[in-house]
């Protein structure tokens, strides 16, 4: 994972990502792969901020069936990064 | 919030409306909750998603949009009030500035309802046609009768004449062959009806019952059936019975099976009766007509056009619901009177104008007068409106309550009264 852009995949806009904002932590979708280092340098690079914490989660994905067809849902690994205080990121500008 | 008002020529008007800027950010705000209320957006719930997320994704004009539909209607409903001004076209909306931080300017354009100056309308002089009934008139209502009464009847040795019916038995040739479709028994024809072949029933003139003749005929040249066309046949006809129409005499006996009454006298008296009764209500209407039209005609008004356009669509849509009834459409019956939309509304600009003036002065009639409408006026008029549609009066008063219509009933009722205050001033000559 050498390009810090192939390491953020996309913010994750949902109601309880942007609950998290209030407490300066950005949630964002990352591969599976990536560990919290790699995170923490991809973050602090694009966004030129002071990452404080990298939390990581990895979510399953659900199993789905149509009759007697069964899938599921690709996993995808959640990071929660928490900037220093006064710091922000500004999202939607398309990473 | 600020108004300025300017004519633009003897019907049009722009008003300028500012609303001030707490009330824009207000507004905003209010339509912001609205829709995120309706929007479906993945990753909240309903009614919780974040005006920036909701912006980037519906678009801040459609936010904004609903913003000026919440302040505009409200303030320019007030601005009209305050003004008293009362349009009759749709408004015609520009915007000056919108912005959230800025106070809303924006202009609307409309028709004014035109002022009508009231001329004389107590006391008008109208022609009344009189309400008579003559003596000829009772007599063709008994001869109608005596008619729908008549009896066919056998006369015995009687010749045959024009308007009798002849039971007769044919048989037809060609050439001495018999033909298709040319026999007959018992068959009842009139003589003179012309449902036969012509010339037919004239050679059977003067035949009595129980008489044959030999009928010599020519088939016209374009007959229906084309092998018969144009070929001279012969028929053997033999008259069985010659029918004549009785027609009642006029007694008491005839006088009972057409109606309740025992004597002449008394079912020519019911008639007469019946009939000055029509004739009254049919002079009545006229009277009431000539008597609005005078006092339309005494009122000064200048009509913009659009006024007059909008009642021309009205009568035209009307006159749509009326064809769809039976089975038609407007189109349809367009088409098949050849008349092009444009030739139809010209033909129907007369009453219009006719109409929206009527309207017009009866309601500044009814503002001359103080006419007002009470409860009472409007359960009575919802009444009449059951009547007439043989609806239950609840279900009438639901639908004028549901379908908000309880203002144009205000109105009809308004110019009802109205038209009551002239009929009553006014003078039959």
């Amino acid at each position: 994972m050498a390009n810090a852009r192939d390491i953020l995949i996309r913010p994750l806009i949902t109601e309880k990502a942007t609950a998290l904002m209030a407490d300066n932590k950005y949630t964002f979708v990352v591969p599976l792969k990536a560990n919290k280092i790699e995170i923490r340098q991809a973050v602090e690079q694009i966004f030129k901020v002071k990452v404080l914490d990298v939390n990581t989660i990895r979510v399953m994905g659900k199993m789905k069936r149509m009759g007697k067809n069964q899938g599921k849902r690709p996993d995808y690994k959640k990071a929660i990064v928490k900037l220093a205080p006064g710091q922000s990121i500004e999202f939607f500008e398309g990473l | 919030m600020k108004v300025s008002a300017e004519k633009i020529d003897a019907h049009r008007m722009v008003l300028e409306l500012e609303v001030p800027q707490p009330e824009v950010a207000k507004a905003v705000d209010k339509a912001y909750h609205k829709l995120a209320a309706k929007v479906n957006i993945p990753g909240f719930r309903k009614g919780k998603v974040p005006r920036k997320v909701l912006e980037m994704r519906i678009g801040k004009a459609a936010l904004m949009d609903e913003a000026f539909e919440l302040l505009a209607s409200p303030a320019y409903i007030k601005a009209l009030e305050e003004q008293d001004i009362e349009p009759v076209t749709r408004p015609e909306i520009e915007v000056v500035t919108f912005e959230e931080d800025k106070p809303l300017v924006f202009k609307v354009k409309f028709v004014v309802k035109p002022v009508i100056e009231l001329g004389e309308y107590k006391g008008i002089k109208a022609a009344k046609p009189p309400a008579k009934v003559d003596e000829e008139e009772v007599n063709k209502q008994i001869e109608n009768l005596r008619n729908r009464h008549a009896k066919m009847v056998v006369v015995e040795d009687a010749a045959l004449a024009e308007g009798d019916f002849a039971i007769i038995d044919f048989e037809g040739f060609i050439d001495g062959a018999p033909f298709k479709g040319g026999e007959g028994k018992g068959y009842p024809l009139e003589i003179g009806s012309g449902s036969f072949i012509p010339g037919f029933e004239d050679q059977l003139l003067g035949a009595k019952a129980g008489e044959e003749r030999d009928v010599k005929v020519e088939f016209p040249a374009e007959y229906m059936a084309p092998d018969l066309a144009g070929k001279t046949a012969e028929f053997k006809v033999r008259v069985n019975d010659v029918k004549r129409r009785e027609v009642p005499a006029v007694d008491a006996e005839f006088v009972k099976e057409v109606s309740d009454f025992d004597s002449v006298e008394e079912l020519k008296a019911d008639i007469e009766n019946n009939l000055i009764k029509a004739a009254e209500s049919k002079a009545d209407r006229e009277f009431r007509t000539n008597v609005i039209k005078a006092a339309v005609d005494n009122c000064t008004v200048d009509l913009p056009e659009e006024v007059i356009e909008n009642e021309i669509d009205s009568m035209l849509r009307e006159m749509d619901v009326n064809l769809q009834n039976r089975g038609m459409s407007l189109a349809k019956y367009m088409e098949a009177t050849k008349t092009p939309i444009d030739k139809l509304r010209a033909n129907y600009r007369e009453s219009a104008i006719e109409s929206v003036k009527t309207d017009l002065m009866l309601e500044a009639i009814a503002k001359n007068e103080n006419i007002e409408v009470t409860p009472d006026d409007l359960e009575k008029e919802i009444q009449v409106m059951a009547a007439a549609y043989r609806a239950p009066v609840e279900d009438v008063r639901r639908i004028i309550l549901t379908e908000g219509r309880m203002e144009a009933l205000t109105r009809t009722v308004i110019r009802k009264k109205a038209a009551q205050v002239v009929m009553d001033a006014a003078e039959a000559v």
